[in-house]
């Protein structure tokens, strides 16, 4: 349309016989064009990336044993494998892989290529590893307890018993897609299982084939004529890295982009109000947290971490920056998880702060370096919560960068991000924000926010964290996770959580079928377009 | 006697050639600089404006109602009013405040910017002019090292590498700036390096760093002075760059590039963040420009 | 050698060619040690970027473990000379690695993101001249009027727009209230994928393979930054232009011209023009470095897929090949240019020979 605007420009056209721009403005039918951020897009080889856009191609290019859909998050539904089987000790799990099912290549997909791919995960051992490494397997193990006993059988045995949920979940993450063992044969350098390869290219049985990418600009999938669900009915789909929100808006509201990932609240705000987009609201498994640095003298006192809480303005930002990002959200397990209790008691109430301050031995307050990263909405976060503490006499030197690195290192003294967990399960982010097994420097626990706040959370919740993880019988799990909840509320956490996570996209109202998903597994095959 | 008349014996005096004293000979030239300027309306208007500029800076808190930093996220923004005259931004912050406080933010960053350069740049060029011989290579080398880079890219690489904040984005466009001022300071010290009154302060003894300061520094002040003013308009565009960026002045410092940049989340639905910033970034450079383009004109006529 | 040489004894000439063999082999060196300070001063920006490389690698949930091979993966594990060292032999090899946020050899980034700078700069380089110099020599010719004054504030007022803001501004006028121009990108959507080859440049590959639908949208996007950047670039060349101009004027031939009767634009073009045309292509490769400058801000308002906006994402994602190599790219396209200025400067105009 674009290049017929500019004829008509150029006077070669008449006006008149120029069909309006809106109707020009159309992606073409059998075409999904999602505008999106790529700038943190790290490759695409799933057992080594670990980010919510990469992991939406991943989900798409490659298939896992079981899915978790969207609207039922927490239902283990049939994938690539088509039924299972729990060993009465709930360690043996035996999964019946489909047949008939065809990889990109033409090969066939058996259990052989099955136990490959877990294995090759837990062997590289990259960040989303933990999936399976935190049940207790390792590169040492892993040969043993994952298995292909035939072609169309999978045996996983676990170390120690799990909560079944768990596993299965963990079978249904980006992180365990199954591989084409056959055609990455050929693709090893040096002992890396494909990896190379699979930076820029697939081996994948999913609905979509990776066309091209050009990283921070395009990436084109086209649909598999061999998907053993059937043909997915959007031809292409193409991702196109639009940074700016306000040109995502322009080009969603005119019609060049199908679906907008990346809005900022007031241009989603819009957006609604126009009429011609849905908004979609897909709470994430994480949240809006800020970590006070507790080797920090002053940081430590538990006075100090509760004024916290009340610096923090939850209602002015749930109605303005936080409108379309996050749901104000204090307790640790978000609702429609296992021991989900609905409590806020924290406002933004200066007074208080300042009294607890006093009584903390600081009524002059004190001066802190504070890290945030300059993305919407973190940094607006960050910066309400600066004028707010200064009100109360905390002068914080808001310094934006990336500095998840120094967060990591525990140097740091206040630092805020979010966060975002890839099981639909309380446990998920229970693991990072209340277990530090060891709080010494020595013990590197990098991966656990908890150790790297330095906080040493209280042991009792700690015990319960890892019982419950344990625990088969689901309404004693649920009992525990809704104590846990409440003593982490009372602990006055060195984590301070204010928003669960929610990742807001803009669909065009012609779009059906694209549903965001919790766990960054959105779907493109089920996606039509009305005429 | 009558005060005109008094003005017209100052303008006399200050006018006369006939100087009876070094005071009168100095005065007089900058009276007479003073009144091209005046006969040279766009460089009188650059000169204005940054009077205006050195005024607002000075009187914020006078001048403004709000406060700058103090945010109201119920008052989020709002479009222009008589309450808001440029409206309000995404924490409900004054925008006219804002503006006016970062008056104080540009000239902060380039006259820090030019303080450090000035000295740097005329020391690096005068040595290099003076001494000749390998120190002059040498220094001339590391001159074209730094030349050598488009400066945006160089001052961005550097404010990267040090990290974000407005003392690093100052230190990081300082390194992209000297290098045309030590050229300039060189090519000035070549010309008068054989000088009869250079020579003559050389056999009387006079040092390196004497004759430099005594007699080098004077000759070449001009064209340098001139050189940092038409400067000061890219100091303030590279400062805004980078703030543009992200990597300049931080929260909740007022900065007109961060101001624009940050003001681009809210484009379609509030104009004036973007707008009004960097309508005050074009306003400012382009008067130093003017003023710099004038002052070439009165201390280098060729030109004119 | 020209013509006049040969007239000269032959011992001097072969003097003559000695030193310049000899001013070859100096200026020689003294690219080569520009480019070591180059290659120094990227490494140090390059390791001194605060961002973690390894986390930007393995994202920030990964445990130590992790951590610690790609941290030993990445070499960062030895000491900072031997890394340097390393990286010199690379380099030396045109191995720039690998970017660990493409996850492509950083070449063949290069190879791609640089051709859409240069359609860019090559652009707005040419608009800026064909605007600017006539610009600049009208001003010179009706100096003191106000066609000079004219042409003093429209440059100037070049030199101050702050160009983010104007691409800004453009985009919010142009695209979001009237729809006359795309938004951003290189080419529609629907063209995407059409052409590809051999230039990485759009607008030429799709005339070698007269697609002209793909060439009108890659035109199309191309402009309107084009025209900002191109603006910037008039704004330098009609006021370097103008100053070269009036030097010319001033001289005795052209008041000799005058007296014998010549018209007065007879003379300007082909006299006073003629003698400032080297002047001018030196000023014009300039501005076209100084358009590599325009284009790291203006990528990023027009989502244009090039260097600057390349180096500006390696930069905050402490992807440091990414930074070394595009920064590379840019100081080694600079000192061409300057040299390549300098070779016509002494080859076209006669008083340096």
């Amino acid at each position: 349309m674009f290049r017929r605007s500019f004829i008509m420009l150029s006077g070669v056209a008449a006006l008149a016989s120029t069909p309006p721009l809106a109707a020009l403005a159309a992606t073409p039918k059998d075409q999904l064009v999602v505008a999106i951020t790529m700038s943190s897009m790290r490759g695409l080889d799933p057992h080594e990336i670990n980010q919510l856009e990469s992991a939406e191609v991943v989900a798409n290019l490659y298939e896992r044993l079981i899915v978790l859909p969207a609207d039922k998050i927490a239902e283990p539904q049939p994938g690539l494998a088509e039924s299972w089987t729990i060993s009465p000790d709930g360690k043996t799990f035996t999964f019946k892989i489909r047949q008939g099912v065809k990889f990109h290549s033409g090969n066939a997909l058996t259990a052989k290529d099955v136990e490959w791919s877990l294995r090759r995960l837990v062997k590289l051992g990259l960040a989303p590893s933990t999936d399976l490494r935190q049940w207790g397997f390792s590169a040492d193990n892993v040969e043993k307890l994952i298995r292909a006993t035939d072609d169309n059988t999978l045996v996983l045995e676990t170390p120690e018993v799990w909560n079944a949920n768990l596993i299965l979940f963990s079978l249904a993450s980006f992180s365990t897609s199954v591989l084409d063992s056959k055609f990455l044969a050929d693709k090893d350098k040096g002992g890396d299982m494909g990896r190379e390869f699979l930076q820029t290219a697939d081996a994948g049985s999913g609905p979509y084939a990776l066309r091209s990418w050009r990283a921070n600009e395009l990436l084109i999938a086209e649909a598999f004529k061999g998907y053993w669900q059937g043909e997915p009915k959007m031809r292409r789909v193409l991702l196109r890295h639009i940074p700016e929100s306000a040109a995502q808006r322009l080009q969603i509201d005119n019609g060049d982009v199908d679906v907008a990932a990346r809005l900022s609240s007031t241009d989603l705000g819009a957006l609604e109000a126009g009429g011609k987009v849905d908004i979609q609201k897909t709470p994430g498994f994480g949240y809006y947290y800020l970590a006070l640095n507790q080797k920090d003298e002053i940081l430590s006192k538990p006075k100090v971490r509760e004024a916290f809480r009340y610096l923090i303005d939850y209602d002015g930002l749930s109605a303005t920056v936080m409108k379309y990002y996050g749901i104000k959200q204090q307790t640790i397990i978000p609702p429609g998880l296992p021991g989900a209790i609905d409590k806020n008691p924290y406002k933004l109430d200066i007074e208080k702060a300042k009294q607890l301050l006093a009584e903390a031995g600081y009524p002059n307050g004190f001066t802190k370096v504070y890290y945030a990263t300059p993305v919407t909405p973190e940094y607006e976060v960050a910066q309400s919560l600066q004028a707010n503490a200064a009100k109360a006499g905390i002068k914080l030197d808001l310094q934006g960068g990336d500095h998840i690195g120094k967060f990591r290192n525990r140097d740091f003294e206040l630092f805020s991000a979010r966060s975002g967990e890839r099981l639909p399960d309380p446990h998920a982010i229970l693991q990072s924000y209340a277990t530090n097994a060891n709080n010494t420097d020595e013990a590197k626990l990098t991966g656990l926010n908890a150790w790297r706040t330095a906080w040493d959370v209280p042991k009792e919740i700690q015990d319960m964290v890892t019982a419950a993880a344990h625990e088969t019988d689901q309404s004693k799990r649920a009992e525990l996770y809704a104590k846990i909840n409440e003593a982490y509320l009372a602990a006055s956490p060195a984590l301070v959580t204010s928003f669960q996570r929610t990742d807001a996209k803009a669909v065009r109202k012609e779009v059906n079928g694209y549903l965001g998903h919790s766990t960054w597994l959105t779907r493109w095959d089920t996606v039509t377009k009305a005429q | 006697m009558t005060r005109s008349g008094y003005f017209n014996d100052l303008h006399n005096w200050l006018i006369s050639e006939d100087f009876t004293s070094t005071r009168q000979a100095r005065l007089h030239k900058a009276y007479v600089a003073w009144l091209s300027l005046l006969a040279n309306p766009l460089a009188f208007a650059g000169f204005a404006v940054v009077v205006l500029l050195i005024l607002i800076a000075t009187l914020a808190p006078i001048i403004t109602l709000h406060d700058p930093v103090s945010q109201d996220l119920t008052m989020a923004l709002k479009a222009p009013s008589a309450a808001h005259w440029f409206g309000t931004d995404e924490f409900g912050r004054d925008v006219y405040a804002r503006l006016v406080y970062g008056a104080r933010t540009t000239l902060y960053i380039s006259i820090l910017v030019t303080v450090i350069v000035a000295p740097i740049g005329f020391v690096i060029g005068a040595m290099s002019g003076y001494l000749s011989g390998w120190i002059d290579v040498v220094l001339m080398r590391i001159t074209d090292i730094f030349l050598s880079f488009p400066s945006l890219v160089l001052a961005l690489a550097f404010s990267a590498a040090l990290g974000p904040g407005i003392e690093n984005a100052v230190i990081a466009i300082a390194l992209t700036v000297w290098p045309p001022i030590a050229r300039l300071a060189r090519a000035e010290t070549l010309t008068f390096r054989n000088a009869d009154f250079v020579v003559a302060a050389e056999l009387q003894g006079a040092g390196m760093w004497r004759i430099l300061l005594r007699h080098i520094v004077p000759l070449c002040a001009p064209s340098i002075v001139v050189r940092l003013t038409l400067n000061m308009s890219s100091i303030i565009l590279t400062a805004a760059g980078l703030g543009f960026l992200g990597l300049g002045a931080q929260p909740p410092m007022p900065e007109w590039g961060a101001m624009a940049a940050s003001g681009r989340q809210y484009l379609l639905d509030a104009w004036w963040l973007t707008t009004i910033p960097g309508i005050a970034i074009l306003t400012v450079s382009l008067a130093f420009n003017l003023l710099g383009d004038g002052l070439r004109d009165i201390m280098d006529p060729r030109n004119a | 050698m020209s013509i006049a040489q040969t007239t000269e004894h032959p011992y001097q000439g072969s003097r003559k060619l000695l030193s310049g063999l000899r001013k070859i082999a100096t200026s020689f060196a003294v690219i080569l040690t520009t480019l070591f300070g180059l290659l120094v001063i990227t490494f140090i920006v390059g390791r001194m970027v605060p961002a973690d490389p390894v986390i930007a690698v393995i994202g920030d949930q990964a445990d130590q473990a992790t951590y610690d091979r790609v941290f030993t993966e990445m070499g960062l594990d030895r000491p900072l000379y031997v890394q340097f060292g390393h990286y010199l032999t690379d380099i030396a090899k045109l191995d720039f690695g690998q970017s660990h946020v493409t996850k492509n050899p950083v070449a063949s980034d290069l190879a791609r993101v640089f051709p859409a700078t240069l359609e860019l700069a090559t652009l707005a380089t040419l608009i800026g001249a064909c605007f600017g110099v006539p610009l600049g020599v009208l001003a010179a010719v009706r100096k003191g009027t106000w066609v000079d004054h004219v042409a003093r504030v429209v440059g100037l007022l070049g030199y101050s727009t702050p160009i983010f803001w104007l691409g800004t501004i453009v985009i919010l006028v142009f695209y979001a209230k009237f729809g006359l121009i795309p938004a951003g990108g290189r080419i529609d959507i629907y063209n995407e994928g059409l052409v590809e080859g051999p230039t990485n440049s759009l607008l030429i590959d799709s005339l070698l393979a007269r697609e002209w639908d793909v060439f009108w949208s890659a035109m199309h996007h191309v402009i309107t930054p084009a025209l900002i950047l191109g603006y910037a670039a008039m704004a330098y060349l009609s006021r370097m232009s103008r100053s070269f101009m009036l030097e010319q004027l001033r001289q005795e031939y052209i008041l000799t011209a005058r007296a014998k009767g010549l018209g007065k634009w007879p003379i300007i073009w082909r006299h006073a023009f003629r003698n400032i045309r080297v002047q001018l292509l030196t000023v014009v490769a300039l501005a076209y470095c100084g358009l590599l400058d325009g284009t790291v801000l203006i990528e990023t308002v027009f989502a244009w897929p090039g260097l600057g906006q390349y180096l500006t994402s390696a930069l905050f994602f402490a992807d440091m090949n990414a930074v070394l190599g595009s920064v590379l790219l840019i100081g080694i396209i600079s000192i061409a240019i300057n040299l390549l200025s300098d070779i016509v400067y002494r080859f076209i105009d006669p008083r340096t020979r």
